[in-house]
């Protein structure tokens, strides 16, 4: 494919792609190594795939499973991963082929939104500094000026809040 | 396992997954529940990601400039990188066929009673095995044969026209697709492998001016 098309691709959709990766890898250096690799392959051929926006975004998310999927089991529980494809994986994929960018917007802005109504500010913070800045348990419970068996009950809450909301969706 | 104990569990697990064994982890995420906590967590994390990550916008330009650099630019230079590599596998065959003749004259000339065995690999996919086999003597040094299987023309040729430290002219292409089965008794004099070679179909070869060649 021309320079020129590349670069048009790149430009308009690279932050979704980047966005989307991240999302599922937490990682921003995988990310951008992801989404390059998949502009790279458009580099190699002269076939304009028919509909480009779901093609970029199918194949991060395919680049990105397949990295998960070679993920050690530790990195797994320590980075919640999910590479899992579990039974019910047709339904709970993030995106199928077709799907657009759009619907996967949706999806999370759906799922903060309940987040928001029925978890506490201090639940979703404390989430946020383990698993978004990898804090220890006793660090956020110095951090916060809160008990460390309180930092669990936070965590503990956010889980099962979000495991209802999966189930009744 | 009460949900609280496995809630209790799997959070230590995921602040310190060194201190369980592989095996453990992987049992616990067999465990249905112990899967829809992991999926909860996982979903709320990656929404946040996502809400982050729409907040702050990357330098589109910056990216595409790496990219480009990366993709485009580096064209020439990749050539160039295939050509050195091809050089350098050139000299390393040569440099292998040099060893492997040193070797195999080395070897005749050499009054070693102890008849050195050795494997040469003269071409990328078949192994004529040369075994060196020098039996001590006044005058008369004896080569053992080289037993080329399934060699091709072109190889047994390059083999042969070494030996004899003459040069090869390779007229015939089909000679690389030629594959035979050769017994080379090293002690014939030039002409008389020629001749040998020649009985075989398809095959047309001669010395002249020095070279050995294939029609």
């Amino acid at each position: 494919m021309k320079e020129i098309e590349i670069e048009r691709l790149f430009r308009q959709h690279y932050d979704r792609m980047m966005r989307l990766a991240r999302t599922m890898l937490y990682d921003d250096e995988e990310s951008r190594d992801v989404v390059s690799e998949v502009f790279a392959t458009l580099v190699k051929t002269d076939i304009m795939p028919k509909n480009v926006e779901s093609y970029l975004i199918t194949s991060v998310k395919n680049r990105c499973l397949n990295l998960l999927e070679h993920k050690e089991v530790r990195a797994r529980f320590e980075q919640a991963y999910t590479a899992e494809k579990t039974s019910d994986s047709a339904n709970q994929e993030p995106l199928t082929y077709g799907e657009t960018e759009s619907a996967y917007a949706e999806r999370w802005e759906r799922l903060m939104e309940y987040a928001r109504r029925n978890m506490t500010g201090q639940t979703l913070m404390v989430f946020q500094m383990r698993h978004l800045q990898g804090m220890k348990y006793q660090d956020i419970a110095n951090e916060l000026g809160i008990s460390k068996v309180m930092v669990y009950k936070h965590l503990t809450k956010a889980m099962t809040t979000i495991k209802e909301y999966i189930k009744n969706r | 396992m009460e949900l609280n104990e496995k809630i209790q569990m799997l959070l230590d697990m995921q602040e310190h997954p060194e201190n369980y064994s592989e095996q453990t982890l992987e049992t616990m995420l067999e465990d249905p529940e112990v899967c829809e906590l992991m999926k909860s967590t996982a979903q709320l994390k990656q929404a946040m990601i996502w809400e982050s990550a729409g907040k702050e916008s990357s330098n589109v330009d910056a990216e595409w400039q790496r990219f480009s650099k990366t993709h485009y630019t580096e064209h020439e230079p990749r050539r160039g990188w295939l050509k050195v590599a091809a050089t350098f596998i050139g000299v390393l065959f040569i440099t292998g066929m040099a060893f492997a003749t040193i070797h195999i004259v080395r070897n005749v000339v050499e009054k070693d009673t102890k008849a050195p065995v050795q494997e040469t690999e003269i071409s990328d996919s078949h192994k004529p095995v040369i075994s060196a086999h020098t039996i001590k003597s006044d005058t008369i040094v004896m080569a053992t044969p080289v037993v080329f299987d399934n060699v091709t023309l072109d190889s047994i040729a390059k083999d042969i026209a070494v030996y004899h430290h003459i040069g090869m002219d390779l007229r015939n292409d089909q000679a690389k697709q030629l594959r035979f089965y050769f017994v080379w008794k090293r002690n014939d004099s030039l002409q008389e492998v020629v001749e040998k070679l020649n009985m075989f179909e398809h095959v047309n070869m001669a010395v002249e001016d020095g070279k050995l060649i294939i029609r």
